[in-house]
């Protein structure tokens, strides 16, 4: 389909995007918010990355490499086809690989280049409604490319037992490629999802997805990211929640790959007694570069948050953790709560931890705090001193410091494929050797 | 015709932390033959645990003279898992928690690596099972604690059952057992020697550090040591413990010249 043809709200976001990217520029390195990631190296290359669409004209079939990357996730569905799944090569649906029948009716789970044919119905209510496209330079960027992604409704009251699955697949395998997917969840009252948004890929790859989530009055969504994309990806990820009264959001962001990868997860608390859980866990070694940034803003009464990010750094790595909440005038009763854990495997490894509290109420409990240590070396003795090699003691150890994270992911082939993930990651370490 | 078999032989031992050069072992000499239980006694800093964790391999420590042979091998050359793999195996004083590993998981990789030393297969699950549940009877170890983590909020006398639980599992050659008496209540106190009792053995040697004559009550040692200022100074049969019980250190320390005064 080409751009043309799209339905006027898509044009009016394009062209929002556009224009706004123009007025705002990229960020700054001077710039506050994005002092931890390389803006400058991301500015130089982007250049080189272009859309896939761009480059073949047509639908790209994903390459041998970027099958093998979605094989990879093996356990969470591709494979076994036991998800529903819409899965995007380099931006576009792949509708081969994709499963989307079978769902409750009136539930939608569907490319948004699909109904971009139809009729505007929610969608156009939904699409870009939390406004980042303004104000955002790479949510702008994502607005201006727009040409496909995922809508998710649920409508009031209904409950999806089973997990959807959105795969990105960034294929750089034949040049480095561009992709700009945007994903829309929206939640009815009283309804429950389950979501898990999976980037993998294959060479060199600029993914700037946005994910908007709109959750209804008492609505649950359980939202996993994972990414991991190739160690020569760059990746700037936003997503943004508005909640409702009584809306309930738990995130995981598991970030295990590229070269520079940034986690930006905005959580708007707008309705009384909202509550988000955002867990998160980091692994980068080598020369990569993980960057977290969350804000969770409590606008309203009795609405709680809590935030457990950990992150676990080898080789010259350098990570980030910029956590910010902020309770508002109205935001009585808050409780929130933001913890940082990092694990330094290195002498080189670096990690940058900047909790912030901003509190315009005084009738609230929040709490924050950032540790960073060392594997323990009475645990690492124990355990050798019980016949376990040294390689051994530290990916039990290490294993053991991203399993509180890993426990609390609802989505048992997730958790398999990370801890696999994890144990990989840790072998192909020269110091876990 | 009886052939002694020596486990252990300590020759001049000295040894000091690495961080500060304070000397802490000033010339133990020790031998342990297969079949025997020797306790080391001695006053609290004396150098027990530091000889325990000098055996084990734990880094800190720097042996500056003597040697330590194990069934006829340089001990000290080994890395502290070979030593483990090897058959040497440390209870430790204060066994550390480990949040996050839970106890059989980690029992299992720790027997399949030496079981793997061994020339032998891993266990298969099956076996684990029946295997842990055999010693985790000796020990009268709770199956709830089997599947906790790693000491994680075990309280001190589950922490030494753990222990003895995980001696029995490995099946060591040298057992090392500091303090494994200390936090106990006098039911915990029996338990814990009666599974030490049960591993005793003509192929195996142990070397109990302890302050206390009661564990002695239980656990009937072959030969007992006083170990003060980083010397034995004293050696003797089972009644030493009595006498010590009785009298204290205090005697020992003022007759020390004659036993530690020789030149090194
Ligand atoms: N890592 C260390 N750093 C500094 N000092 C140490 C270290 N390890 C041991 N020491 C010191 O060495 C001396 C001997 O300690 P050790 O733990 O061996 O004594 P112990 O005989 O086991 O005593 P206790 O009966 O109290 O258990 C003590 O003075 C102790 O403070
Ligand atoms: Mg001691």
């Amino acid at each position: 389909m080409s751009a043309t043809a799209s339905p006027l709200f898509v044009q009016n976001l394009r062209h929002e995007g556009l224009e706004a990217l123009g007025r705002l520029g990229l960020p700054r390195p001077s710039d506050e918010e994005w002092r931890y990631t390389s803006v400058a190296t991301l500015e130089k290359r982007l250049p080189e990355f272009v859309p896939a669409v761009a480059r073949s004209g047509a639908r790209p079939a994903a390459s041998e490499e970027a099958r093998a990357a979605v094989a990879s996730l093996g356990p969470i569905g591709v494979a076994g086809r036991r998800l529903h799944q819409l899965v995007f090569v380099n931006g576009r649906l792949d509708s081969g690989l994709s499963r989307f029948d079978g769902l409750p009716s009136g539930v939608r789970f569907e490319a948004l280049s699909r109904l971009f044919g139809e009729p505007p119905g929610l969608l156009a209510k939904r699409l870009g409604l939390l406004g980042g496209h303004r104000s955002h330079p790479f949510v702008a960027m994502n607005a201006a490319h727009l040409l496909d992604g995922v809508f998710l409704h649920v409508p009031d009251g209904v409950v999806l037992a089973e997990p959807l699955l959105v795969v990105h697949v960034a294929d750089g395998s034949a040049g480095p490629v561009a992709s700009h997917p945007r994903v829309v969840l929206s939640l009815g009252e009283n309804a429950q999802a389950t979501v898990v948004e999976a980037y993998c890929g294959t060479g060199e790859a600029f993914v700037n997805p946005v994910t908007e989530i709109v959750l209804g009055a008492h609505a649950h969504l359980d939202h996993s990211t994972l990414q991991e994309e190739s160690p020569e990806a760059f990746h700037v990820g936003t997503t943004e929640a508005h909640l409702g009264p009584g809306a309930q959001l738990f995130s995981h962001v598991l970030s295990v790959g590229g070269r520079i990868a940034r986690n930006e997860l905005t959580v708007r608390l707008h309705g009384d007694g909202a509550g988000a859980t955002l867990d998160g866990l980091f692994l980068a070694r080598g020369e990569q570069q993980v960057d977290n940034h969350t804000l969770v803003d409590h606008a309203r009464p009795h609405c709680g948050s809590q935030q457990y990010y950990k992150g676990i750094l080898d080789g010259s790595a350098r990570g980030a953790f910029d956590g910010k909440v902020i309770v508002r005038p109205a935001g009585a009763f808050t409780d929130a709560h933001q913890k940082n854990r990092n694990l330094l495997l290195s002498d080189t490894a670096r990690i940058d931890a900047k909790p912030q509290l901003e509190i315009y109420n005084n009738d609230v409990k929040c709490t924050h705090g950032s540790a960073t240590g060392r594997l323990d070396a009475d645990a690492l003795f124990y355990l050798r001193s019980r016949a376990l090699s040294e390689g051994q003691a530290r990916s039990v150890l290490t294993l053991a410091f991203a399993s509180e994270i890993v426990d609390r992911i609802p989505v048992e082939p997730l958790r398999a494929h990370l801890t696999e993930r994890v144990l990989g990651w840790l072998a192909g370490s020269p110091e876990a050797s | 015709m009886n052939v002694t078999t020596t486990i252990l032989e300590i020759r001049g031992l000295k040894a000091r932390i690495a961080e500060d050069g304070t000397e802490i072992l000033k010339g133990v000499d020790l031998t342990v033959n297969a079949g025997e239980v020797h306790a080391i006694m001695g006053p609290n800093g004396s150098g027990k645990s530091t000889l325990a964790h000098v055996l084990s391999g734990r880094e800190g420590y720097e042996v500056t003279d003597g040697t330590v042979l194990y069934k006829g091998k340089d001990l000290l050359s080994m890395p502290p898992e070979e030593r483990a793999r090897e058959g040497v195996f440390l209870s430790f004083q204060y066994p550390v928690e480990i949040p996050g590993v839970a106890n059989t998981y980690f029992l299992r990789m720790a027997l399949n690596a030496v079981r793997k030393h061994r020339g032998l297969p891993e266990v298969d699950a099956m076996d684990f099972l029946a295997l842990v549940e055999e010693k985790a009877a000796l020990v009268e170890m709770e199956d709830a604690l089997l599947s906790r983590n790693v000491n994680e909020g075990f309280s001190g006398g589950e922490k030494k059952r753990n222990e003895i639980f995980q001696m029995a599992v490995l099946d060591p050659t040298l057992a090392i057992l500091d303090e494994t008496d200390s936090g106990l209540d006098i039911d915990a106190l029996r338990v814990v020697a009666s599974g030490v009792n049960s591993l005793r053995s003509a192929d195996r040697a142990m070397l109990l550090i302890t302050h206390y004559q009661r564990l002695l009550n239980y656990i009937t040692p072959d030969v007992i040591h006083v170990l003060s200022d980083g010397r034995i100074v004293r050696t003797g049969d089972k009644s030493l413990a009595l006498l010590l019980e009785e009298k204290g250190y205090g005697w020992l320390e003022a007759e020390a010249p004659v036993g530690a005064g020789k030149a090194s």
